[in-house]
């Protein structure tokens, strides 16, 4: 049974921007973890207390290449099947919830805000403490994603009156 | 036709996440970066508030004249580690309860202070820059009047070594007396100081300071050279990066 993730990856246009899109995010992920630093020199450093999170920021950047790129691929595919349309969008929305998880970033914008900064800087330092589980949380919801776009049924392709008619 | 837009739709929405992601870093990097080297800023803090931080910006500077960060920044009477010839100023700017500020105490500022503290090439200087809320400001009293007693440093490791979740709990007052009495201190003389009221404006004029050289993110330092050159160090990096910087500012 074909699978739409790997058809997905054998057209070589979505392979590069699933690469695109994991090296973006990827960067981004372990930028803001503090992995991965630019100034005053490029730095990469992992502190072994981090293991876990660094893992989890792979896992989510692979998870949310797949899951975008397979979902791009499924609207693309809309006129075929409504259902890898609804499929697509979905994984698409999983995505960006997944990739809204870890707003804990927001803290050192929080940190001159001001007044505002003050109730919405709580919330941050709330979720920041609780940063591991709340990526556990988002690898979920990538790989529910995952298997309802593997399950979309792209394959239930509804031939156009015409060709129906000429095949009987 | 409808194919040539779709493919249009996708890649504006591909390339749109690409722009927020990379527009995204590059926000943080200019923030992050906006003190490096000798900056000037044409609006400095008030002359108040620079006075209590005992910097050496007089109260007869003009306002509209350039401030010079790098002076302010080494200038005053803070906690130093160190001997205070050496060659390369460490300001760190921090707050004990964020947890970064934590990880970095307990797994780079062993080895900084044994490779470039110890061995007089830098002297590592503090600065609160307290955002976590009121813990953090009672946190940094606590220091300073442990300070009072010649044992601020004793006091910041303490801190950090029993630093947890912030704001829940583990720096309340009541905590801090405990731990002050856990260093052995004077606890007439550390309940006097603590309660006094007396670093409160100090506190406020660091986090200003803070804010008028860049600060975005805790830890945050400034390694500034005996020629006045300053290289920025945003974020928990590995004490390597240090000992390239003061290399590169004393080489």
């Amino acid at each position: 049974m074909p699978s739409p993730t790997v058809d997905t990856f054998k057209d070589v246009r979505y392979l590069c921007v699933a690469v695109t899109i994991l090296f973006a995010y990827g960067i981004m992920l372990l930028f803001l973890d503090q992995f991965l630093f630019f100034t005053p020199y490029f730095t990469f450093y992992v502190p072994p207390s981090e293991a876990l999170n660094f893992s989890l920021d792979l896992i989510l950047a692979i998870l949310t290449s797949i899951v975008l790129t397979v979902s791009v691929r499924q609207i693309n595919l809309q006129r075929g099947s409504g259902g890898a349309t609804r499929a697509g969008a979905l994984g698409i929305v999983a995505a960006i919830i997944a990739g809204a998880c870890p707003c804990y970033y927001l803290i050192p914008v929080l940190a001159v805000a001001g007044t505002v900064g003050g109730a919405l800087g709580a919330l941050g330092i709330l979720l920041n403490a609780f940063q591991v589980p709340i990526k556990f949380a988002a690898t979920l919801i990538l790989i529910f994603a995952v298997y309802k776009l593997n399950s979309s049924g792209v394959c239930k392709i509804s031939l156009p009156l015409e060709i129906t008619k000429q095949s009987e | 036709m409808k194919q040539i837009s779709q493919g249009i739709a996708v890649s504006i929405f591909l390339g749109l996440i690409l722009i927020m992601v990379l527009g995204g870093i590059g926000w943080h990097l200019l923030t992050s970066a906006s003190s490096t080297l000798s900056t000037t800023m044409s609006t400095p803090v008030s002359d108040e508030t620079l006075s209590v931080a005992g910097t050496t910006i007089s109260s007869s500077t003009p306002s509209s004249t350039a401030f010079n960060v790098t002076a302010a920044l080494i200038s005053g009477s803070p906690p130093i580690l160190g001997s205070p010839n050496a060659s390369v100023t460490i300001v760190e700017f921090g707050d004990y309860q964020c947890p970064t500020c934590g990880a970095w105490f307990s797994t780079q500022e062993a080895s900084l202070v044994q490779n470039l503290v110890n061995t007089g090439k830098a002297k590592l200087v503090w600065r609160d820059f307290d955002f976590y809320g009121l813990d953090s400001v009672s946190a940094s009293e606590a220091a300073y009047a442990a300070g009072e007693q010649g044992k601020f440093w004793q006091f910041h490791d303490l801190l950090f070594q029993n630093q947890q979740i912030p704001n829940g709990g583990w720096a309340s007052r009541q905590n801090l007396v405990k731990l002050a009495t856990q260093l052995g201190l004077n606890m007439t003389q550390f309940n006097s100081d603590f309660n006094s009221g007396k670093y409160d404006s100090l506190i406020s004029a660091n986090h200003a300071l803070g804010v008028q050289a860049g600060v975005t993110e805790t830890p945050t330092f400034f390694l500034i050279g005996s020629n006045g050159k300053m290289i920025t160090i945003a974020g928990g990096q590995p004490e390597s990066v240090f000992e390239q910087a003061v290399a590169q500012l004393t080489g």
